[in-house]
């Protein structure tokens, strides 16, 4: 079987199967993944009956189950999505078994993409959190926020203008580099609402490929990212707001960046802490901003943000 | 005479305007205004709570007698949630 190879979420992988958006270069010095397609039978085999237990759960209105996350103690992590199949994650990170169902691989893998990797990220050693990122002048600008609130639609906004190169979708993967906090690249691929789809017009060839669409909800792109790890050069937090417009968030609450992370239920003591730290240094090493939506577009938000950006700048040469 | 040690499945994270404590047996993050976080701290570096209340009644400038009852409150919330141990003084 012909292998795959390349690096995404600071993680080398190694594929059994063709991984959509996966930058095919290679950094032998980045901690290592393999992924594998394995089918039922075989999943059974890798995960005993016994011994595991259930650390998260989500059923729908009539009581089934729309995912689960699994852990056992010695073999490690089983993630399950309705329609997207199951992986397991070892213990370490360093392999995914994938048994996805018959489904276009741009579809099952979003399962492995959106959650499976970047868990394995954190299973390697790196802090993860929930935000999607762009690259302006070399640095890191980070957008979180709760789920749905936009953040991708800004991201990508960001990247149309042509000012900003996009990072990541959903998904900030961090090692600390000394005081600096470096950002690794998720993996080339976005999602966006149709609504937004509809909003971008033509400017949506500039995305990239259109891998497909999940029913009535997202198109999914190919889309070109920054290559290598870049430092972090701050962080926006969407909320909703009466008017749009930014404003630093000074003092920094802790909750506001321990809340953003991405994996809450698989965490051992030693992550925690690297959790905590992670959260500490950002606090000292990281401006954060609240940027208030009002209800302005994600394009006309894009704007406000170049902006700031070039404010900040002029204020720091100064 | 008592004296409280920080548990030893416990750890503090100082922030801008807040302590962070973090439980490791209970998974817990708990979070401290910048007193109690400071009377944690030194409860936790002293020698007997009676050596803590003089130092944090000089940090505060206020009399003992006003310390005496928040430390108080505050080591019974702290036992309470398994982040102090009481220790031989």
């Amino acid at each position: 079987m012909k292998e795959t190879t390349g690096h995404a979420f600071g993680l080398r992988l190694t594929s059994e199967f063709p991984l959509a958006g996966l930058d095919c270069s290679v950094s032998e010095t980045l901690p290592s993944c393999r992924l594998t397609l394995v089918d039922e039978h075989e999943l059974g085999r890798l995960w005993p009956s016994t011994g595991g237990r259930r650390i998260e759960e989500e059923r729908d209105a009539r009581g089934a189950v729309d995912r689960f996350v699994d852990e056992h103690p010695d073999v490690g992590y089983r993630l399950f999505a309705r329609y997207f199949g199951e992986v397991i994650i070892e213990r370490d990170g360093a392999a995914i078994h994938c048994c996805p169902p018959p489904v276009a691989s741009w579809r099952w893998q979003r399962l492995l993409v959106g959650r499976a990797i970047p868990m394995a990220a954190m299973l390697r050693g790196y802090e993860v959190l929930h935000a999607s990122a762009v690259a302006v002048r070399g640095k890191v600008i980070a957008i979180s926020g709760p789920s749905g609130c936009g953040k991708t639609s800004l991201a990508l906004q960001l990247h149309l203008s042509g000012a900003a190169s996009f990072v990541s979708d959903d998904v900030l993967v961090l090692e600390r580099g000394g005081a600096a906090m470096l950002v690794h690249p998720g993996i080339g691929v976005t999602n966006v609402r149709l609504a937004e789809e509809a909003r971008m017009g033509p400017h949506t060839e500039e995305l990239g490929a259109v891998l497909g669409r999940s029913g009535r909800q997202k198109s999914h792109y190919a889309i070109r990212r920054e290559t290598g790890p870049l430092p972090l050069g701050l962080m926006y937090f969407l909320s909703a707001g009466a008017a749009a417009g930014i404003e630093p968030v000074d003092p920094i609450p802790p909750d506001l960046l321990l809340g953003s992370s991405f994996v809450h239920a698989m965490r051992s003591p030693a992550s925690l802490l690297r959790l905590l730290d992670t959260c500490h240094a950002l606090s000292r090493s990281t401006p954060v901003f609240w940027l208030h939506r009002g209800g302005t577009a994600p394009d006309e938000l894009a704007q406000i943000i170049l902006e700031h950006l070039s404010t900040l700048a002029v204020e720091r040469s100064r | 005479m008592c004296r409280y040690d920080i548990a030893p499945d416990v750890v503090l994270r100082q922030f801008a305007h807040e302590t962070v404590v973090l439980n490791f047996r209970t998974r817990q993050f708990h979070g401290l205004n910048p007193t109690a976080g400071r009377m944690m701290e030194v409860l936790g570096r002293e020698a007997t709570s009676a050596a803590a209340l003089e130092v944090l009644a000089r940090d505060f400038k206020r009399p003992v007698a006003d310390i005496e009852p928040l430390l108080s409150a505050l080591i019974e919330d702290l036992l309470e949630r398994d982040l102090i141990v009481r220790a031989q003084a």
